[in-house]
């Protein structure tokens, strides 16, 4: 099929009255909790989950990755109008975005994060189409060892850029592979950790995970903030919307450079997406400008690069998620476990076996960034005023839907338990800096890299040079290597102290 | 108290009150199913139920109730009023495989259940990798053993039924293949197409795509008789393979103690369902075949089947745990 056709049934598919109702549903509700703090993308989808399980799979695709891109455009508006980031990955936009506030361009800032959300965007989808399918044709002849050593890059890159203290990261990642290896072993039919309980015998849902460490702590953990996240009323009137001729101009190429880093990032598999690739576009800009020191003061560029970065790696996250079957980050993972619910396997299959629903997400992704667009600067208004919906009526519905979501997944009152277990001991657990992101990057990629290994293994009959002397296996083992050579350089080399000092200092605020 | 007596006592009586045929079914009738929705057993019940919902005159459900190698779904119904309003959709995994896999298993399908009839069969065939050069169920034995331990099959895990067939036609020809296993039947299926392991026994309906690209090649069906849909794949039994015939069959079941009259009349009225030809078409388009059977022979099959696999399953040394 070439790529007109492929586009043609894309649009055909995206435009079906039921696909743009829940392409639309999709990133409103994203752009809600983009917009409220303490609420993340990963409890909505995890919680609207269980509602996909009767739509068709296409459907129930376009809308769960329309909350993920919606809450990337709505992240922002929370960062630049009270200094609290509404998603992970909007919180490099308080340094620059709250200071443009303070001076009264507020307006101005939030219509230049929303062009650059969409321009961010645009690129990394215009990069998947061109990109994915022949990665997919690739990735048909790989083998188990070949997945193997694109999960070690894929930890290796997860460990090497992780956000606040590596040590912290690392063990949650571990924490969340013994929970993964909880279940029948597939290589060795043996129980583990099971402790006797048939319910556990095919391991703990991801489900379960998402809804207790991004759903019910982090609602235990927003409930000392009190009233709304809104404590103050903001107003953004039309006229202070337009950028001024001066703001414009600083625009184009933090914008190109933002959008290029965000799409790289979104590509390697376990990188975390949004987040990594907006600090990471902050630092690259503020190494680029010729006035670094005003970063911080309300520096166009330092809102601009890091929210086209974020959108971009959002949906080139797809990428490997689709052709590969291995998920970048958290989300992917649930993107995974939605595909997998409705009975279709991941993997290179998915683009010529289930074109509709490949090609039909994908220019849903164009359909609903540009609902995003016109939502976002008519109705700003409206998204200032979602700030201020009180967290007693909120919470509460939260949990009941938690609830009944978990339950209804298998209908299983043990389910919901082990939410409520789970998020008693992930509150525990995120109070002593454990992290949920790279505990769910655990729990999905190190069963996924036992199970390729051990398979490897069987293959060539126990001889480990199998990594090496398939091509593909050793280039990705090649750059796991030089990724670590990178990052023990950078422990190594002298480092520039105010750099790190401010950086990890807002990525530990934006854990919050 | 004395309130609390009779109360108790008027509704022992309720429970005792043995349900005929005649008033059955008095309520809604639930058809548990030990695996999630989508898979054949799961379509089974609800085509079934669909169909009884109108025959009946009362609502038929399906409760999938997965988990635990359908350990969780065959208590459940185990421990159910055996009254008629509880039925089981269940496979080869739940009533044949798992007491000689697991050493401990929570009900004994033989006692525990009363066969009702077969619903559908998915005919396994054993697959080879296009770039092998076995074009007939021969070459492959012939390969095997010239080179014993060198060639892999792939398998949906450690004591699945196309685990267990192959090891089982390596048992009755005295091969040595090594298998390796996959997340599922979708991977397997993948793995043989894309040459990670060089055979596999898989559905029918799940090589298809494959054999249509080229990638996979069918040698022989496990099966009693020639499957209608492809008449030039030959039996394994004909190709020289003593008794090998097992499909991924779901079958309908009710927990022992239910009436013998209610049970009969679900029997009649389920293989009149079978037998009609929209039930062909619905399960024809899933790959699978509508298998009515009297109530004798289902059993005396479960008998056969239990005798055969716990022999395969303990010289092949397999275990889940």
């Amino acid at each position: 099929m070439g790529l007109i056709e492929s586009l043609e049934l894309g649009l055909v598919t995206a435009l079906t009255l039921e696909n743009l109702f829940y392409c639309f549903v999709g990133v409103s509700v994203g752009m809600i909790v983009g917009v409220l703090p303490g609420i993340g993308h990963l409890a909505a989808i995890s919680l609207l989950m269980p509602l996909t399980f009767h739509v068709p799979a296409t459907a129930a695709l376009v809308m769960l990755a329309g909350i993920y891109y919606g809450a990337q455009y709505g992240g922002s508006i929370a960062s630049i109008l009270l200094n609290l980031p509404g998603t992970a990955s909007s919180a490099v936009i308080c340094l620059d975005g709250y200071p443009m506030a303070q001076k009264g361009r507020a307006g101005s800032a939030l219509m230049i994060t929303t062009i650059a959300s969409f321009f961010g965007s645009c690129v990394a989808i215009i990069v998947l189409i061109f990109l994915a399918p022949p990665l997919a044709r690739i990735a048909m002849n790989f083998q188990s060892a070949d997945y193997f050593s694109m999960m070690v890059l894929g930890l290796v890159a997860a460990g090497s850029i992780s956000q606040g203290k590596p040590a912290m990261g690392l063990a949650s990642m571990l924490l969340g592979l013994i929970i993964g290896l909880v279940g029948i072993d597939v290589n060795s039919g043996a129980m583990r950790l099971t402790f006797g309980m048939p319910e556990l015998m095919d391991g703990v849902s991801i489900i379960v995970i998402a809804m207790a460490l991004f759903g019910v702590t982090e609602v235990i953990a927003s409930v000392g903030n009190g009233f709304g996240a809104g404590g103050k009323s903001t107003t953004v009137t039309w006229g202070t919307l337009m950028p001024t001729r001066d703001e414009w101009r600083q625009t184009p190429w933090p914008l190109v450079r933002g959008a290029a880093v965000g799409t790289g990032v979104g590509l390697l598999p376990g990188t975390g997406g949004g987040s990594m690739a907006s600090f990471m576009a902050y630092a690259v800009e503020k190494r680029a400008s010729r006035r670094p020191e005003t970063f911080g003061t309300g520096n166009v560029a330092g809102i601009t690069a890091p929210e086209s970065a974020n959108n971009a790696a959002a949906q080139s996250a797809f990428i490997p998620t689709l052709t590969l079957g291995i998920p970048g980050d958290a989300i992917m993972a649930l993107m995974l476990g939605a595909l997998l619910i409705h009975g279709i396997a991941p993997g290179p299959r998915v683009v010529t076996e289930s074109p509709d629903l490949f090609w039909g997400l994908v220019v849903s992704f164009l359909i609903g960034n540009l609902m995003l667009l016109i939502l976002n600067i008519p109705l700003i208004q409206l998204w200032v005023r979602i700030l201020q919906i009180p967290y007693r009526l909120l919470f509460p519905a939260i949990i009941l839907l938690i609830c009944v979501g978990v339950y209804s997944l298998e209908r299983s009152v043990f389910d919901v338990l082990l939410v409520a277990g789970m998020s008693a001991v992930g509150f525990v657990l995120m109070r002593l800096g454990f992290e949920a992101a790279p505990l769910l990057l655990g729990f999905i990629l190190g069963p996924m890299l036992e199970e390729n290994l051990r398979r490897s293994l069987l293959l060539s009959r126990g001889d480990p040079m199998i990594f090496l002397e398939r091509p593909v296996s050793a280039t990705f083992l090649g750059l796991s290597v030089l990724m670590l050579a990178w990052v023990l350089w950078g422990v190594v080399r002298p480092q520039r102290p105010a750099d790190e000092t401010t950086t990890s200092k807002s990525m530990r605020e934006s854990m919050k | 108290m004395n309130k609390l007596l009779s109360a108790a006592a008027v509704g022992a009586a309720c429970l005792a009150t043995p349900a005929f045929a005649q008033d059955w079914p008095s309520q809604t009738v639930t058809i548990i199913v030990p695996y999630a929705p989508g898979g054949i057993a799961d379509i089974a019940a609800r085509t079934v139920a669909e169909a009884m919902t109108q025959e009946w005159g009362q609502e038929v459900i399906v409760d999938n109730r997965t988990g635990g190698a359908g350990f969780i779904a065959a208590t459940a119904v185990a421990q159910a009023e055996p009254d008629g309003h509880t039925l089981f959709v269940a496979d080869m995994g739940v009533n044949v495989i798992n007491p000689s896999l697991f050493d401990e298993v929570p009900y004994d399908p033989a006692a525990d259940f009363i066969p009702i009839t077969m619903i559908s069969d998915t005919p396994l065939v054993l697959a080879a990798h296009s770039g092998t050069p076995f074009e007939t169920v021969g070459d492959y034995f012939e390969a095997a053993r010239a080179a014993p331990g060198e060639l892999s099959f792939g398998s949906a895990g450690i004591g699945s039924l196309n685990h267990i067939v192959p090891e089982w036609i390596s048992y009755e020809m005295d091969l040595e293949v090594v298998h390796i296993p996959y997340r599922g039947g979708a991977p397997a299926a993948t793995a043989v197409a894309s040459g990670e392991v060089e055979v596999g026994v898989l559905a029918l309906s799940s090589v298809g795509p494959f054999v249509d690209s080229g990638d996979i090649r069918i040698l022989g069906v496990a099966r009693e008789e020639r499957v209608e849909s492809n008449p030039d794949v030959p039996t394994l039994i004909e190709s020289g393979v003593p008794n090998v015939a097992a499909g991924q069959w779901a079958g309908l079941f009710a927990p022992t103690g239910t009436p013998e009259d209610v049970v009969g009349k679900i029997h009649t009225d389920v293989v009149a369902f079978l037998e009609s030809d929209e039930a062909a078409e619905t399960f024809g388009a899933r790959g699978a075949i509508v298998s009515p059977m009297a109530q004798e022979d289902f059993a005396a099959m479960l008998d056969t089947l239990r005798g055969q696999f716990a022999t395969i399953i303990d010289a092949a040394g397999i275990t889940a745990e």
